[in-house]
């Protein structure tokens, strides 16, 4: 771990977090994804979703936050969708014209999470001397590790990544490690679409397979 | 009744008998409204023969309208209980509403010519038939732009919905503005009051029109449902021929 | 900074950092009612009648070009997807960001739209009456193009089909503006009545089309 996660600034208590999964059917078109998936994740847990390409991981985690209608089954939060999920889609919600300042102050200040705690976040991810920079003039990485802070500032407790890691090199992924690992300490979920292998402790794996 | 229709068999075995039905009642009925609009009718003391116009003009129109009302309604549907079968009818509806829109104009305008000396007037009606026609065609647009056939169907049945706000407003606006402009002279299509020997050819090429939508629809639907089966057969066999690599997933 | 005015303030911004605020549809405006006249004819008493009418549907014709980036490049990024899973929900987010943004590029309508009238000789007070009444449809024109452009967005050339879905919803909006202007030429008292009607159109707009353009946004993560 590094010292910057004991830098860390107390940010308000996570709302408790669950998820269910009950005999969840997707399809994307008319070809079906995922049959019949149940799932079960408590506080502290984290999934990783495997498998090659076209096999619904975006599907699953889009159905996990309220966008896809499931075919059949259901998806149930402690709460509402809209207040307990931290997104990461493929694209990181950045404007090539914005700093990270602007758009990590006005997506905190749309949560309710202190100002404050932008610069410790972009500091354990280690950007924090690009704070002023346009979003447009950074890396790929770079731009990936600002959208894990934004998700971070949403102060949600069921974290969806999907490929988080795509872009980060090594010390990249490190500290993706690093961050999951104080989202979970705090009673956080983490479910992330990957193709890289991530070490995170404990994280169970559903593999998904191409579609019967 | 959709819930019970949403069985594809069901939906099949109901189309297969009502087509021919319908095909025949379309037939009888616009066979006796042609020879009753031109035969069975007397001209009219104003307007002469050219009222026979009259008689494929206004169901037309009629079933401009009545057909969007029924594409905003399985849209509604489709919308709050997601039944497929009224996306389907949704579907199907639009490119026959937009041609009874056409065929209302340019009936119309052939109306127009002898009544009014011109092709087209910009009154109230004509217009917000007009308007009616662009709202068809940007959801026929919409639905054919979007690749995915779920936000297809889910962004069409939004913009469906929003067309019967939008209409009602488009009329009061409409005849606010042609109210600006009223030529004093003009015979208006509601003007004179429709005389009984008038009422039943109207009455009945309505209804033709009427069965003869309704024999589209359904025909089209059936059309629409065979493509997908053989779709999906085709897709299952492609499948069958893959099938040995392929388990569902599951956590490990 | 509630969240309602941190997202209006935020849209208008990346509207000017962005996409050159208002540069582009006064551009487009200028350059259409410069050339109408060269269509139509330099007669004074044609362009004075033909004037309001032009303005108003060249003023229509600028808010369309802009409306793509409405909501494709929110879509393109991901930010819809955030945007969806706001606590302010997507309603009220919706209103916020497309009036924002709206306004940040549509602002200098009405004052080209008064240089406008003076130069084809509209009236100065019909011309005013015109100016006032764009001014009162701005916000009905830009949420109807938010709504065409959250149903088409993220499709290839959607620029087409979002003016193809908006034309028939700004009808109402045209009619009156345009009318308001037209009737303050014609010194009919009906001048007052229609530029009533198109600010009760945008208030109308206002109460309902957040609603509408949620559903589109929703239809298009899914």
């Amino acid at each position: 771990m590094t010292t910057a996660l004991a830098d860390l600034p107390a940010m308000p208590a996570l709302l408790p977090a669950a998820l269910d999964v009950a005999g969840l059917s997707l399809s994307r078109g008319e070809v079906r994804l995922i049959a019949d998936l149940d799932l079960a994740l408590a506080p502290g847990d984290a999934l990783l979703l495997t498998g090659p390409n076209g096999t619904g991981k975006t599907t699953l985690l889009r159905a996990l936050a309220g966008f896809v209608r499931p075919d059949r089954g259901a998806v149930t939060h402690e709460g509402e969708p809209a207040d307990t999920i931290g997104w990461l889609g493929h694209a990181d919600g950045l404007k090539p014209n914005e700093t990270l300042r602007q758009a990590l102050r006005f997506w905190a200040g749309l949560h309710g999470t202190p100002r404050h705690a932008i610069l410790p976040l972009l500091r354990l991810l280690a950007i924090d001397a690009l704070i002023d920079r346009p979003a447009g003039h950074l890396s790929r990485g770079q731009q990936r590790r600002a959208a894990l802070a934004r998700v971070a500032l949403t102060g949600r407790p069921l974290w969806l990544l999907d490929e988080p890691a795509g872009p980060l090199d090594g010390a990249g992924r490190e500290r993706l490690a690093d961050l999951v690992g104080w989202h979970r300490g705090r009673g956080g979920i983490v479910i992330a679409a990957t193709h890289q292998v991530l070490d995170w402790p404990g994280a169970k794996t559903l593999a998904l397979r191409a579609a019967a | 009744m959709l819930s019970y229709f949403s069985n594809p068999q069901r939906f099949d075995g109901l189309a297969r008998r009502a087509i021919p039905v319908l095909g025949v009642l379309t037939v009888l009925l616009l066979a006796a409204g042609v020879w009753l609009s031109f035969f069975g009718s007397p001209p009219d003391y104003q307007q002469g023969e050219t009222v026979r116009i009259m008689y494929v003009h206004v169901p037309a129109a009629y079933m401009a309208m009545a057909l969007y009302a029924a594409l905003a309604g399985a849209s509604f549907v489709f919308f709050v209980w997601r039944h497929a079968l009224a996306d389907a009818a949704a579907e199907v509806i639009a490119p026959i509403g937009a041609v009874f829109t056409v065929l209302a104009l340019v009936t119309g305008s052939l109306w127009g010519k002898p009544m009014w000396g011109t092709w087209w007037e910009w009154d109230a009606r004509m217009t917000s038939v007009l308007v009616l026609l662009l709202v068809y065609l940007g959801y026929m647009a919409l639905r054919a732009a979007l690749e995915d056939a779920q936000q297809a169907a889910r962004a069409g049945a939004v913009l469906a919905m929003a067309g019967v706000i939008n209409l009602v407003i488009v009329k009061f606006s409409v005849e606010w503005w042609s109210s600006l402009h009223q030529p004093a002279s003009v015979i208006r299509f509601d003007g004179p009051t429709i005389h009984a020997s008038q009422l039943w050819p109207l009455a009945v090429m309505a209804l033709g029109y009427t069965m003869l939508a309704a024999w589209l629809v359904f025909y089209r639907l059936r059309s629409r449902a065979l493509i997908q089966r053989a779709r999906q057969t085709e897709r299952r066999k492609l499948q069958a021929a893959r099938q040995a690599q392929s388990t569902e997933g599951g956590l490990t | 900074m509630s969240g309602l005015a941190s997202v209006f303030a935020r849209e208008a911004r990346l509207a000017w950092s962005g996409g050159g605020g208002p540069a582009g549809p006064a551009a487009f405006f200028l350059a259409a009612i410069t050339l109408a006249p060269l269509a139509i004819g330099p007669a004074p008493e044609v362009l004075a009648a033909a004037g309001p009418g032009l303005m108003g549907f060249a003023a229509l014709l600028s808010v369309l070009q802009s409306a793509e980036r409405l909501y494709g490049d929110d879509f393109a990024d991901g930010t819809l997807d955030l945007y969806a899973l706001t606590p302010m929900g997507l309603p009220l987010l919706c209103l916020a960001k497309t009036l924002g943004q709206g306004l940040a590029t549509l602002w200098p309508l009405p004052a080209i739209a008064l240089a406008g009238g003076l130069m084809y000789g509209v009236p100065v007070q019909a011309s005013l009456m015109l100016a006032a009444a764009l001014l009162a449809a701005i916000p009905a024109l830009v949420l109807l193009a938010g709504f065409a452009g959250a149903l088409a967005a993220g499709v290839r050339r959607s620029g087409l089909l979002i003016a193809l879905i908006a034309a028939p919803l700004m009808v109402p909006v045209l009619i009156f503006a345009a009318g308001a202007g037209r009737s303050g030429f014609e010194g009919d008292e009906r001048a007052l009545a229609n530029l009533g009607l198109t600010a009760a159109l945008s208030l109308g707009a206002i109460a309902l089309t957040p609603f509408g353009i949620a559903a589109a946004v929703r239809s298009r993560l899914g």
